[in-house]
């Protein structure tokens, strides 16, 4: 049976790193190619020597597609190709592929630059990994090679997140990456058609969440930048790259907008304008209502909101700054908390999730006293906030999309609880399909029932037609037969004198004979006479013809001739002889003479 | 975008202190004028736009950066016309609302009084004045009402919220075929004293989830163990489930406990039966659809180990535990045993004190007792669908009530939503739901001997204002008291909503 194959190397009953392998229809596809945000080890990247250690990783692999910008879905991109070495394509859509390598850049940046690690990429193999990059548009159609090809549909989540399908023949999966099934205030919810895959690969963030209300958490949040912002306090917003913090900076400029309000924005170092320009690129990738107001007002074009310059820090007075990276482990973000930390007036407020061994982690904790490079302390006073604003699907949506896609088989990634045998169970019962949660390095086999179209000649069917009477039912499966070939990709079902006729054969016939010696001592016209009655009393209902002149019985086309021993005239000897199509009479018919007539005849 | 904000903050100001028509006209004002401040001057005597001042005033609730204007509060606050009526002789008419120099009292047309008996034409509070006071600009005046309000959608709504712990809760469909059980984690920040910031999650957590072949309308979590008791609401059966550990995450129902069969010409299973767990240490339920029905199993074995010895045939409304060996069951006439389990024969009932006025609709009663220490402290609260509440104390319980008629739209098809519960950590407060979309909460202290119309002390509309698809009005379903947190509830209702919520005394000082 054709079987699809998933490995995650990544990601597994995991968050982080996602890398899932997927061998489906005698391709291998690699899905996003993340790091772990938590490690400085091996345990950053993904584990390339399950591939590694059987070849090359272009030998191995057809394509590489990412999902998303986000670190941990792209992160090791340059480490894959240009390290490890990968030549191959590397799918991803334009917001993605414009926006990956300038935060591979920062990421780089902090990493090598102020903590001073050696064995990563440089900057020279991010543009070098760019290079492979093949850029795919929505709901486009990419041919990989003959037999692969990959579908991009949107995903919300982030500007440019996309889902996958993938396609082999008739066998498919998708994958989602990261998704969101409610829309939000700058992007849409994820959408894809009626598309029937074999197996749907869905990330799992959320999937034992229910949702406070997305109204009462952005009242919160605009609440507590206003009390701060209020009693002359400083809000620092670090955000993760890019995606939610254009969620937040839509938010406050309205508020500020409406309360009129005249604390300055700020968005510390050039990445997030830089960001926010491709947003204004990429307009078409936003919601709806953005796009559709694009032409009186470019929802990103901020007014109340500009960009930081690192002396502003130090000004007096109520401000509020959204800086890079999220989890405050580098960077502009950690320079400005190390400066506001001290006072108890300010306020800091973790937008999104926050890998383990990050600052961002250690405060939200409840860590008042961090402990910096160079064994300095640092005391926490300011107010620290969390706000989960990430845009992922939760069981509720993760099941709208299977009611979307009508997969044949489930596999949840991306999911932190190990224990999720009641959504499994859900989704089972549900839908009535098996729902798979392979851990890291662990291989998920998917049998699949994939359609094989044949073409049928003409005359078979019609002489099928004229055989059968009724016409066929589309519904009922119905057998026939015929000789089919199968040349150059194509199968055609045609009939046995064609075939030969096309290929040049010549028709032979199987014959099967056999003798069966019996003791009947009467001539050889009574013998043949008895075993014509004896067949035919036992045969009833086919056709049994008596041949005296040949010395021989027929049964349908089974001929049994009669002759006797030269050395004894009593054992008579039988030749049967059938043709391969009626193998089950002539043998039954061989195994009745065997046992001898019986004695008594009419 | 501005829409968007206006939604969002017109949304969560609408749910909890604004009726739908007001609604409309604040959207068409705030988009018109969408900048703050607005003039103020031309509009304190116009009646039209009391909505528009009272939209003003919210507006200032965000807005610290402007100073606010010297001005009472309630001056700006609707004149409720009904509620007045039911409980007033005197009236305004017509109504004044006033300026600050009006004196307050009856307004008629010869003396204008602005009125001095103003209620809320949502909440149904009454307006406070303060002379010569302002609202400070930090103030916001949804913290007036709760510290804590937390929203939730399940995908099918459940009539049952029991505490498994005191972080987790129980809910279950009743739906007619399959329905889910799911064990929920509650926010971590609602139980995070200390620094509310740091905590990160306002989610619910399914912690355990399961299947359940039939409706779930009654659901017991039996103390000291992890598993509960579930009935269907049509038979006498009883389905006991294990809610599982943290091994996994899966519900399993381990094996079903029998309810006495119906007598002949009984209708036994048309509401299913009542269930409370047995008190420690054996784990036990008590169950049974009708009086004479009543028993206690164990949860164990399945065997009976007492029978209540009656052959009444009247449909029990509740079944509550009140010391090891003394438990009430309430029926649905409103008569009330107090049965100690160690004599197997039947009390005398303590009857509902006779209405004060004949009624024609057929009412039906539920109760629910304190949980004290002794018996004889305990007191028991009856509710009837006609929205008379009957309070009466077990160490006499032939004696005199409290009785009150509360201030609820009962319109007789409460049905079997109707619940009655007291506050554990609250003196003398109970809430009650099933009325309509809300959960009220009301103080007995004031309560006497006669049945008079009693306001709630506090009322959550969330349900009943929240955006529904459904045409159908929502209805509340059920509500649970925190069990140590003096002022927490959760609420379910018929669109499948789940709140919780940390409501504020409107008098009492902040905590």
């Amino acid at each position: 049976m054709p079987e699809i194959k998933v490995t995650p190397l990544g990601a597994g009953q995991d968050v982080g790193r996602s890398c899932i392998l997927v061998s489906i229809g005698g391709k291998n596809i690699m899905l996003d190619c993340g790091m772990h945000m938590g490690f400085n080890d091996d345990r950053r990247f993904p584990d390339f020597s399950y591939i590694t250690q059987n070849g090359r990783l272009t030998e191995f692999l057809d394509c590489v597609i990412i999902s998303h910008f986000h670190l941990d879905h792209c992160g090791a991109l340059p480490y894959m190709s240009e390290m490890v070495g990968y030549d191959g394509p590397i799918y991803m859509t334009h917001p993605t592929k414009a926006i990956c390598p300038i935060l591979l850049e920062d990421f780089r940046k902090i990493t090598v630059d102020k903590k001073g690690e050696t064995n990563f990429f440089t900057s020279q193999m991010i543009k070098d990994c760019m290079k492979k990059v093949v850029p795919l548009n929505l709901h486009q159609t990419v041919q990989v090679d003959e037999e692969l090809e990959i579908k991009a549909y949107y995903a919300g989540h982030v500007l440019g997140a996309a889902m996958v399908q993938i396609k082999v023949g008739s066998e498919s999966v998708v994958y989602t990456g990261d998704y969101n099934m409610t829309p939000d205030r700058h992007l849409g919810a994820a959408w894809i058609d009626k598309c029937r895959p074999d197996l749907l690969i869905s990330e799992s963030t959320y999937a034992t969440t229910i949702r406070d209300s997305k109204r009462c958490r952005e009242r919160d949040f605009l609440k507590k930048v206003h009390e701060t912002v209020e009693r002359g306090g400083k809000v620092l917003i670090p955000v993760f790259a890019l995606g939610r913090a254009q969620e937040l900076c839509i938010l406050l400029e309205t508020f500020w907008e409406r309360m009129n309000l005249k604390a300055p924005i700020y968005f510390s170092t050039g990445m997030t304008e830089k960001a926010n320009h491709y947003y204004k690129l990429f307009i078409t990738w936003t919601n709806q209502k953005i796009r559709k107001t694009f032409v009186q007002r470019n929802m990103f074009e901020f007014k109340h909101i500009k960009p930081f310059d690192r002396s502003y820090a130090d000004n007096p007075g109520p401000m509020v700054v959204f800086a890079t990276p999220g989890m405050l482990h580098a960077g502009q973000s950690l320079q400005i908390f190390k400066k506001w930390a001290g006072n108890e007036k300010n306020m800091v407020i973790m937008p999104g999730y926050c890998v383990q061994g990050t600052i961002g982690h250690k405060i939200l904790n409840g860590q008042r006293k961090l402990e910096l490079e160079g064994r300095s302390t640092l005391e926490v006073k300011l107010q620290v906030e969390y706000m989960s604003f990430s845009a992922h699907a939760d069981a509720k949506g993760i099941m709208q999309l299977i009611r979307m896609a009508e997969p044949r088989n489930m596999l949840l990634v991306h999911g932190e609880a190990v224990k999720m045998e009641f959504l499994k169970g859900k989704i089972e019962q549900e839908f009535s399909i098996d729902c798979y949660m392979p851990a890291n390095g662990e291989t998920t086999t998917v049998t699949t029932n994939p359609n094989v179209p044949v073409d049928i000649s003409l005359n078979l069917l019609k002489r099928e037609m004229s055989l059968g009477g009724t016409l066929p039912d589309p519904k009922k499966p119905r057998t026939m037969h015929g000789t089919l070939i199968m040349k150059e990709n194509s199968l055609r079902l045609v009939s046995p004198e064609q075939a030969m006729k096309e290929l040049g054969l010549s028709e032979h016939h199987l014959r099967f004979t056999c003798r069966v010696q019996l003791q009947d001592p009467h001539s050889d016209a009574d013998t043949l006479h008895r075993i014509y009655m004896h067949l035919k009393s036992v045969l009833k209902g086919y056709t049994t013809q008596h041949l005296p002149d040949s010395m021989s019985v027929m049964v349908e086309s089974i001929v049994v001739k009669v002759s006797s021993s030269t050395e004894d005239p009593n054992t008579k000897v039988l030749l049967l002889s059938w043709s391969y199509q009626d193998e089950d009479l002539g043998s039954f018919l061989s195994t009745l003479l065997k046992k001898g007539l019986p004695s008594t005849t009419v | 975008m501005d829409d968007d904000l206006d939604e969002l903050l017109d949304e969560v100001e609408k749910k909890f202190f604004y009726s739908d028509s007001t609604r409309s006209e604040s959207r068409t004002d705030s988009t018109n004028t969408p900048k703050y401040p607005r003039e103020k001057d031309n509009k304190r005597s116009d009646p039209e736009d009391i909505d528009a001042l009272l939209e003003e005033l919210l507006d200032e609730d965000y807005d610290g950066s402007t100073p606010v204007e010297t001005e009472p509060i309630p001056k700006g606050s609707k004149v409720e016309g009904k509620s007045l009526s039911q409980s007033e002789d005197k009236k305004c008419r017509p109504v004044f609302l006033g300026g600050t120099s009006i004196p307050n009292g009856v307004g008629t047309l010869l003396s204008q009084r602005s009125c001095d008996q103003l209620r809320c034409t949502s909440c149904d509070f009454r307006v406070l004045m303060f002379e010569d006071q302002e609202w400070d600009s930090s103030c916001d005046y949804l913290f007036l009402r709760y510290k804590d309000l937390y929203v939730y959608q399940l995908d099918h709504p459940t009539r049952v919220l029991e505490w498994t712990s005191g972080k987790t809760i129980c809910v279950a469909g009743f739906g007619p075929d399959r329905n889910e059980i799911l064990e929920l984690h509650l926010p971590p920040k609602l139980f995070a004293d200390e620094n509310k910031g740091l905590c990160a999650e306002r989610d619910f957590k399914v912690v355990h989830g399961g299947f359940s072949d039939g409706p779930v309308h009654r659901l017991r979590h039996i103390q000291g163990t992890r598993c509960v008791v579930t009935n269907n609401g049509r038979s006498s059966s009883l389905q006991v489930w294990d809610v599982g550990d943290d091994e996994s995450d899966v519900f399993r129902r381990t094996s079903s406990i029998e309810g006495a069969a119906p007598l002949a010409g009984q209708a036994a299973g048309e509401r299913g039966s009542q269930v409370a767990a047995g008190p420690s240490p054996q784990p036990c339920v008590l169950h049974g659809a009708l009086l004479g029905h009543v028993q206690l199993s164990q949860l164990a074995s399945g065997d009976t180990c007492y029978t209540l010895e009656t052959d009444s045939s009247e449909p029990l409304s509740a079944l509550q535990f009140v010391s090891p060996w003394v438990f009430l069951a309430c029926c649905r006439n409103g008569n009330l045993f107090a049965v100690d389990t160690r004599s197997p024969s039947l009390p005398p009932p303590t009857p509902v004190p006779p209405p004060p006025e004949a009624s024609t609709d057929p009412v039906h009663w539920g109760m629910h007792a304190t949980a004290g220490a002794d018996v004889a402290g305990c007191r028991v609260a009856r509710l009837s669908s006609g929205a008379e509440v009957v309070v009466s104390d077990l160490r006499n319980p032939g004696g005199p009530a409290r009785r009150a008629l509360l201030e609820v739209p009962a319109d007789g098809s409460a049905g079997d939503h109707l619940r009655v519960s007291w506050a554990p950590a609250l003196e003398d407060c109970l809430a009650v739901s099933g009325f309509d979309g809300g959960v009220q909460v009301f103080s007995v202290s004031t309560w006497g001997p006669e049945a008079r119309e009693q306001r709630a002390l506090f009322q959550h509309r969330g349900h009943s204002v929240l955006p529904s698809e459904r045409s159908a009005p929502v209805r509340t379903t059920a509500h649970a008291w925190h069990p140590d947190r003096p002022r927490t509830l959760l609420s379910a209702a018929t669109d499948g909503s789940v709140h919780v919520w940390d409501w504020v005394h409107p008098g009492a000082a902040q905590d």
